[in-house]
C-alpha cells in the first residue's frame, strides 16, 4: 500500500511527527484493522464454505452400510468406563445413514445395564409414570435386537451405600421396577439377567418381586432364562445368612437355567471365622445342578463343599472356579477330599475348565476325559510355581486327554529367574497356547520326560497353529527359545505367535522377524500390552 | 505374476502369492486360470492398491484365517489391533476409508477387520457430534427427529 509522501519519509527517519501527521497515520490504522477484520470474515465464511465441501466430499459418506455395520458391532456392549457416553446412543444419532446402519446392526441392541432406581435410595415413592416409560424405552431398545440373545443387568454403583432393603420405608435396590417388569412378562424374551444384591434377602425381595408382578410364574421370562448371573457385592459387610434347610434355602428361588454365575461374598466379609465358613453349605437344589451346562462360581469358602455340588453337575460342559485369592483346597485333609484324592470326582461331559486366582490343589481330585480346554491362572507362592506346572501335567495325564486338549492358558507364573521351565506331556491336538506371566521374559518350553539338548527335533505340539506370550519382559533373547522350540518340531503347522510385551520396545516387531522367523513357518504378530489386571477382572 | 490394472489405469506385476490375501483375486485366479490379460480393478486407485499391496506383502506366507466367522458375530468385540497394523493404518482419514473400501472390494477379510477396529477406535467415547465433527457428516436429522432419538436414549430419569 502507498503511503503519502509524508509518512513515507517519517518511516524513513526518526523525525517526530507532527498532529497533522499523528491523525492521519491513525486513520489509515483504523482503515487497515477494518480491513482485517473484513478479511477474517472472509476466511471464517471460506472456512465454513471449505467445510460443506468436505461433507460432500466425505469418504465416510461413501461406507456402504454393511460396512458401517461391520463397524457398529464392534462397539462394547457393556462399555467398562461407566461414565462414558454410551456408544450405541451416539453413532445412532449422528446422521439418518448411520441410524438407518446402527438399527440394521441387531448385536448392538442386544444388552442394557439398569441401576438400582434413585426412588430405592431416598423415601420418595416410585413414579409409575416415570417407570413405564423407562419400560417401554427398554422393550423398544431390546427388541431390534431381533431374535439374538438379550442381556440386562442390574449393577450396583461401586460405592460404599448399602442397599436400603434393611430399613422398612425404603425399597430394595434389586427390586428396580423396570427391570421387574422386563424379567415378569414374556413377549420379550431376555435369555441372560445378572443381578447384583447385597445380602441373600435382597435376592429374595427380587424373587418376591417377580412373584407379586401379576403374572404366572411361568409364564415370565425369568422363568424361561437360560442364564442367571447372582453377584454378591463386596462392599457391603453382610453376614452370610442362607437357611440351613434346603428347603428354605434362596437357591430353591432359582429359575431352571443352564448356565448359572454365581459371585459368592467372600469368607473375609460374610464369616466370623473361617470355622464357621468351612461348615457352610450351599443347598443348590438338584435339579438345578442336573440342568447345568455352564457353571461359574467365585468361591473362597466352599473347600470340599465344591465337589458335593459338581457331584450332581452330571451334565456340565464348562465349569469356572475363582478361588479369590484363598487357601481352599490347598490344606484340606476333611475325609472327603481324602476320599477324592483316591478316586477323584469324574466330570464325564466337561469341554471346558477355568480356574481363577488359586492353586491347582483343586485338580487333584478332578478328572474330565473330555476335556478340550484348560485355563488356570494361578496365585501361588513362587516356591509352589514348580509343583502347581507339574500338577497340571499329572491332571492332563490322568484324566487322558493328552490327544484332545486343543486349548490350554497357563496365567500368573511367578520366577525368581527370567525363564520359565514348562514341561508337559506331548499334546498332539493342542493348537493354541497361551503363556501370560508378568516377570517372565522367555519360556522352557519342553517335553516331560525327553531329553532335549537343543539341537533335536521333539514330538510336541504338532498341531500348534496359534502361541500367544503376553505380558513378556524383553531381553535381548526375547522369543529365542521359544521360536527355536517350535522350529524343532518334527511335525508342525504353520504357527502364528502372538507376543505383547510389558515394557517398552526394544526391537520393533520387523527386527524380530527378521532376526529370528525369516524363511521359518513361524509367524510373529506384536500386540499392544493390556493392563495385567484390567484383563482378569472377575466379574461374570 | 498376476497384472492388475488400476481405476486411474496404471498396471500392476504382483507375485501370486501376495495378492491371493485378496479372496476376490484368489478366486478369479481360480475361476479364469493362468492369463496374460490384467485384472481389472475399477474400485481401487492406483495409491490405494500401492498401500493394500503393502499390507499384502507384510503377511505374505502366513496361513490365511482358518474361518470366515466374523469376530463380533462370536462375541468377540475387541478392539485390539497389533502393531504393525496400527502403524499402517496411521494414514489420512481419506485413505483409511479407501483403504477400507478397498479391503472390502478385494475381499481381503483381515484387513478390513484392523480397518473396521480402527474406525471404531476412532469413534470411542465420543458423542454424536463429535463423530460427526471427526468424520465431516452432516446432521440430516430435523430437531424434531433429534429431540425423538435422544428421549428413546435417555436412560437415567429416575436416577
Amino acid at each position: 500500500m502507498a503511503f503519502p509522501r509524508n509518512l513515507s519519509q517519517l518511516l524513513c527517519s526518526n523525525e517526530v511527527p507532527s498532529q497533522l501527521d499523528v491523525a492521519h497515520v491513525g486513520e489509515v490504522a483504523d482503515a487497515l484493522l477494518t480491513a482485517i477484520g473484513e478479511a477474517v470474515g472472509k476466511v471464517k465464511q471460506l472456512e465454513a464454505e471449505l467445510k460443506k465441501c468436505r461433507i460432500v466430499l466425505s469418504p465416510a459418506r461413501r461406507l456402504p452400510q454393511e460396512i458401517l455395520s461391520k463397524i457398529f458391532s464392534l462397539i462394547p456392549l457393556f462399555p467398562s468406563d461407566p461414565d462414558a457416553p454410551a456408544d450405541v446412543a451416539a453413532v445412532s444419532l449422528v446422521s439418518r445413514d448411520w441410524r438407518g446402519a446402527a438399527l440394521n446392526t441387531h448385536s448392538l441392541w442386544q444388552g442394557l445395564v439398569f441401576n438400582p432406581c434413585g426412588c430405592a435410595r431416598t423415601l420418595k415413592a416410585t413414579n409409575p409414570h416415570l417407570h413405564h416409560s423407562e419400560y417401554e424405552r427398554a422393550r423398544v431398545w431390546l427388541s431390534r435386537s431381533g431374535s439374538l440373545p438379550k442381556t440386562v443387568r442390574l449393577e450396583r454403583p461401586l460405592d460404599d451405600s448399602r442397599c436400603g432393603c434393611d430399613d422398612p420405608r425404603k425399597q430394595c435396590e434389586s427390586t428396580q421396577p423396570t427391570v421387574v417388569k422386563l424379567l415378569a412378562q414374556l413377549p420379550l424374551q431376555i435369555e441372560e439377567f445378572a443381578l447384583h444384591v447385597s445380602s441373600t434377602g435382597c435376592f429374595r425381595k427380587w424373587a418376591a418381586a417377580i412373584e407379586d408382578a401379576g403374572q404366572p410364574l411361568s409364564c415370565t421370562s425369568w422363568m424361561k432364562l437360560r442364564c442367571f448371573a447372582l453377584v454378591f457385592v463386596d462392599n457391603d459387610h453382610h453376614m452370610w445368612d442362607d437357611s440351613d434347610d434346603p428347603n428354605f434355602s434362596i437357591f430353591t428361588l432359582l429359575p431352571p437355567i443352564t448356565e448359572l454365575h454365581l459371585n459368592l461374598p467372600s469368607r473375609e466379609k460374610a464369616f466370623e471365622s473361617d470355622e464357621v465358613a468351612l461348615a457352610c453349605s450351599l443347598h443348590i437344589p438338584v435339579p438345578i445342578l442336573h440342568g447345568l451346562k455352564i457353571f461359574v462360581i467365585r468361591w473362597d469358602w466352599g473347600g470340599s463343599k465344591l465337589a458335593e455340588l459338581l457331584a450332581h453337575c452330571i451334565n456340565l460342559e464348562s465349569f469356572t472356579l475363582d478361588l479369590d485369592e484363598s487357601d481352599a483346597f490347598t490344606e484340606l485333609t476333611d475325609p472327603v477330599t481324602e476320599v477324592l484324592r483316591d478316586t477323584p470326582l469324574v466330570l464325564g461331559r466337561l469341554h471346558e475348565l477355568c480356574l481363577r486366582r488359586g492353586h491347582v490343589h483343586i485338580l487333584e481330585i478332578l478328572r474330565a476325559p473330555r476335556l478340550r480346554t484348560l485355563d488356570i491362572e494361578f496365585s501361588v507362592p513362587v516356591t509352589q510355581t514348580w509343583d502347581a506346572v507339574k500338577r497340571i501335567g499329572t491332571f492332563i495325564t490322568e484324566s487322558k486327554i493328552e490327544s484332545t486338549l486343543t486349548r490350554l492358558r497357563i496365567c500368573e507364573l511367578l520366577t525368581t529367574q527370567s525363564t520359565i521351565y514348562l514341561p508337559l506331556p506331548v499334546l498332539p491336538a493342542l493348537q493354541h497356547l497361551v503363556l501370560d506371566s508378568t516377570g517372565v521374559s522367555s519360556y522352557n518350553l519342553a517335553v516331560d520326560g525327553f531329553f532335549d539338548d537343543g539341537s533335536k527335533k521333539h514330538p510336541q505340539f504338532p498341531s500348534l497353529v496359534h502361541f500367544e506370550a503376553l505380558n513378556l519382559r524383553r531381553s535381548s533373547r526375547t522369543l529365542q527359545e521359544e521360536v527355536s522350540f517350535l522350529q524343532r518340531r518334527a511335525v508342525g503347522a504353520p504357527c502364528l505367535i502372538t507376543a505383547s510385551y510389558r515394557d517398552d520396545a526394544v526391537y520393533s516387531e520387523g527386527t524380530l522377524q527378521t532376526r529370528l522367523l525369516s524363511g521359518k513357518d513361524v509367524y510373529l504378530r506384536v500386540v499392544p500390552n493390556q493392563n495385567y489386571d484390567d484383563s482378569r477382572s472377575w466379574y461374570v | 505374476m498376476v497384472l492388475l490394472l488400476t481405476s486411474d489405469n496404471e498396471m500392476f506385476s504382483v507375485a501370486e502369492d501376495v495378492i491371493k490375501r485378496s479372496a476376490y483375486i484368489k478366486n478369479m485366479l481360480e475361476d479364469v486360470g493362468e492369463s496374460d490379460l490384467p485384472i481389472p480393478l475399477p474400485n481401487v486407485e492406483s495409491n490405494v492398491l500401492v498401500k493394500i499391496l503393502e499390507y499384502c506383502e507384510h503377511y505374505r506366507g502366513e496361513p490365511l484365517p482358518a474361518s470366515d466367522v466374523d469376530p463380533a458375530e462370536i462375541g468377540d468385540r475387541s478392539l485390539d489391533i497389533a502393531d504393525w497394523d496400527q502403524k499402517y493404518m496411521a494414514v489420512d482419514q481419506e485413505m483409511l476409508f479407501e483403504i477400507i473400501l478397498a479391503a472390502n472390494y478385494l475381499d481381503i477379510k483381515s484387513l478390513l477387520d484392523v480397518g473396521c477396529k480402527t474406525v471404531a477406535k476412532m469413534m470411542k467415547g465420543k458423542s454424536s457430534e463429535e463423530i460427526r465433527t471427526l468424520f465431516n457428516i452432516a446432521n440430516d436429522f430435523t430437531p424434531e427427529e433429534e429431540a425423538q432419538i435422544r428421549k428413546e436414549n435417555a436412560w437415567a430419569e429416575c436416577r
